[in-house]
């Protein structure tokens, strides 16, 4: 199994199976531009080395995942409660790193791992009031009482009558 | 990484940095999965060096820092990372580093960062530097190795003790659009009273799109593009509940001088047939009849020489081609659109037409005489004739290569249309059977008759699923099965239209003497319910008038 090498952007070097590091489009399809296997770190600017490292866990662990449906619109995406199990445990970790998770994972292209992330953040919203998802988020409002008011008028079909 | 510590600044310094990561993520969108080598030598071309103290400003002012050396220092790393794309071209090229050193990550898409920024983030970022920053200060001191650990082994009680962040200020557009696209409506609702910038982010028409095909499943035959898909859900939402509660306003079209046997409906028109030996074409959203044919009111003789019928019109379906009806005069007759000029007659049974159906190359019909025929829908050539019915064949089916039949001997038939064989026989009916439905997965039958019962089959097993004992008080003369809605509607000689749950027989709604005489045809989409009597009237059922924005949903 050969390897290549990942530097974060803190300058951290990470040996990974070309396998593992492949389930990034962005680096799968920058490895088949070169055409070879490169002797020299890959530098990964925008990821840190922590993130990084959580990333390359979730790649591990998912190595051997058939390809996603090529059908954006398939029927798993449409319900953001099945998280398998291992990746619900490897989501339980603080926001800002969540955040980064997702980050990453758009930013290098893996798309079950944003897909995965998405669906973490999804779960946190679901089923709150307006105002604990504000505590969940950290968020000031910002409405007048008077938009609020406008905005639950327009709202009110939503109400059982 | 070398630091000073102990400075107070140390924390706020270390926070704008995880912040500029998590920034300049965003500010760097993935490259296209058919990027081509020509795309990283556009994206070098448009690069500008790391230096730029441009770049990095906006972030400052979200982050209410004053701009100075400090910060300028923070940002010139001892060793500038390369991007990809610089790395990819040095590989290639084989060059020297100071070569690659003046690319940079291109900062297209910095408008589009902080325009985020600014709309949203002034007032929620305020407390965020203390206690999440700190951890997050740990992690970035942490030479190597023990980063992983701190965030690996945390579990689930590190969330509880973080100080949240904004979504709306981390993420791009596509990002959070994809996150709340998992949500349900009222979560949706929810988030649009959270705060300004949520509120422009939840009533995205994208988002409703995949709530609505979550929560409601795909809306049939239309585009999913460029429409207000918030608006739809809430039509959707206030239809369903006018179904739930039989919330409608009525029309009656009047017009037929005798019993109107059959209707079939689109978002345009209802055509009806009569024992009054017309064909009456209507405009659905007036009420007005908008054409007759028939022998009485057309002399013209059609292009082929063909006339119209001389009985009654007991059958009739439409698409967007043809219309093509059955008649006690024995025959059917084929029109074309839009002119409703005869094409072809079919001539075959040696009584009445009960009932006819149409596909892409076929048309059934099914008559008194005990056969179905089978045609060729372009030419009109007589295929195959169905025998083993013992009664008259009253209703039929058509769906793929399964055709299905009910008939006056009680029995239900399943024939394969390519070779004419008899598959199953379904019996049960104690009498006479009139009507029948074949879902379109073919998976369900429905079938009512003389026994007053409705009963539902599954076509795989040929079991009978359930029976709806006394669904009518006379006849079941007419059913119509709606599978996406889930609903089965039905037309009595009881003068009632009931509507019943498809899955397990429930009784919905009861429509009981609308019309004055025995019902004959009942036929249903999405916001209406059209039925058609011997009092010579046809009813319209319309559970959607003055639904705000109604129009939207039925383009």
């Amino acid at each position: 199994m050969s390897q290549i090498t990942l530097l974060s952007s803190d300058n951290v070097e990470m040996k990974v199976d070309k396998e593992v590091a492949e389930r990034s489009i962005l680096i799968k399809n920058m490895l088949e531009d070169v055409g070879e296997t490169p002797d020299q770190a890959i530098p990964i600017p925008n990821v840190n080395e922590g993130v990084l490292r959580k990333v390359i866990e979730w790649c591990e662990h998912h190595r051997n995942d058939p390809p996603p449906p090529a059908d954006e619109d398939s029927d798993s995406r449409k319900k953001s409660t099945d998280i398998e199990e291992w990746d619900q445990k490897f989501m339980q970790v603080d926001q800002e790193m969540l955040f980064e998770i997702i980050l990453a994972a758009n930013y290098l292209d893996i798309k079950p791992l944003l897909d995965v992330g998405c669906k973490t953040v999804a779960n946190m919203i679901k089923g709150k009031s307006p105002e604990e998802i504000r505590k969940t988020f950290n968020i000031q409002n910002d409405f007048t009482p008077e938009e609020e008011d406008q905005i639950r008028r327009e709202n009110e079909w939503a109400e059982d009558r | 990484m070398s630091n000073t510590d102990g400075e107070p600044t140390l924390r706020t310094r270390i926070s704008t940095r995880a912040r500029s990561t998590i920034t300049r993520i965003c500010r760097d969108p993935p490259p296209k999965r058919n990027d081509t080598p020509l795309n990283f030598t556009e994206g070098i071309l448009r690069a500008t060096p790391v230096g730029n103290g441009g770049v990095y400003s906006v972030f400052d002012e979200v982050q209410d820092q004053p701009r100075g050396s400090r910060v300028a220092q923070d940002h010139s790393d001892p060793k500038p990372t390369l991007s990809i794309q610089a790395w990819l071209l040095k590989f290639r090229n084989g060059r020297k580093e100071n070569q690659a050193k003046s690319v940079a990550r291109p900062h297209s898409s910095l408008a589009a960062t902080s325009g985020q920024g600014s709309s949203g983030q002034s007032k929620g970022t305020a407390p965020r530097s203390s206690i999440g920053s700190n951890r997050r200060a740990l992690s970035h001191l942490i030479p190597s190795g023990l980063g992983s650990i701190l965030y690996g082994g945390g579990g689930g009680s590190r969330h509880n003790s973080t100080v949240g962040i904004d979504i709306m200020t981390v993420f791009p557009t596509e990002i959070v659009a994809q996150i709340l696209s998992y949500l349900d409506h009222r979560s949706l609702l929810s988030c649009e009273l959270v705060s300004r910038s949520w509120n422009s982010a939840a009533v995205s028409s994208h988002v409703w799109r995949r709530t609505f095909e979550a929560e409601y499943g795909e809306l049939k035959g239309s585009k999913r593009y460029g429409r207000d898909w918030k608006t739809i859900f809430e039509v959707k939402t206030t239809l369903s509940r006018r179904w739930l509660k039989g919330q409608v306003n009525s029309t009656y079209l009047r017009g037929h001088s005798d019993s109107v046997y059959c209707v079939q409906f689109d978002e345009e028109k209802i055509i009806t047939g009569s024992r009054d030996r017309t064909i009456r074409v209507w405009d659905i959203a007036t009420g007005q009849c908008l054409r007759i044919i028939g022998a009485s009111h057309d002399t013209r003789p059609g292009p082929n020489g063909l006339g119209y019928h001389k009985g009654s019109i007991l059958c009739l379906q439409f698409d967007d081609r043809i219309l093509v009806t059955g008649s006690s005069d024995h025959t059917c007759i084929v029109y074309s659109f839009p002119d409703f000029e005869p094409v072809l007659s079919l001539p075959g049974h040696r009584m009445g037409v009960l009932d006819v159906c149409f596909d892409e190359f076929h048309i059934v019909s099914c008559s008194k005489d005990t056969t179905i025929c089978i045609w060729e829908r372009s030419t009109g050539l007589l295929l195959n004739r169905l025998r083993g019915h013992e009664g008259p064949v009253n209703a039929v089916q058509l769906r793929g290569n399964l055709v299905a039949s009910a008939s006056g001997d009680a029995n239900i038939k399943l024939w394969d249309i390519e070779n004419g064989s008899c598959i199953r026989t379904l019996s049960g009916h104690t009498r006479g059977l009139a009507c029948i439905q074949l879902s379109e997965d073919r998976k369900t039958v429905v079938s009512g008759g003389n026994d007053q019962s409705i009963r539902v089959w599954d076509v795989n097993s040929g079991h009978l699923r359930y029976e709806i004992r006394d669904a009518h008080k006379s006849l079941v003369r007419s059913l119509y099965l709606d599978n996406r809605n889930g609903r089965i509607v039905s037309g009595s000689y009881d003068q009632s239209v009931r509507v019943w749950d498809l899955k397990e027989g429930k009784s919905l709604l009861n429509f009981p003497r609308w019309h004055g005489s025995w019902i004959l045809a009942a036929r249903a989409d999405d916001r209406r319910i059209v039925s058609a009597s011997q009092d010579a009237q046809v009813l319209v059922l319309d559970f959607s008038r003055g639904i705000r924005g109604v129009e939207s949903m039925f383009l």
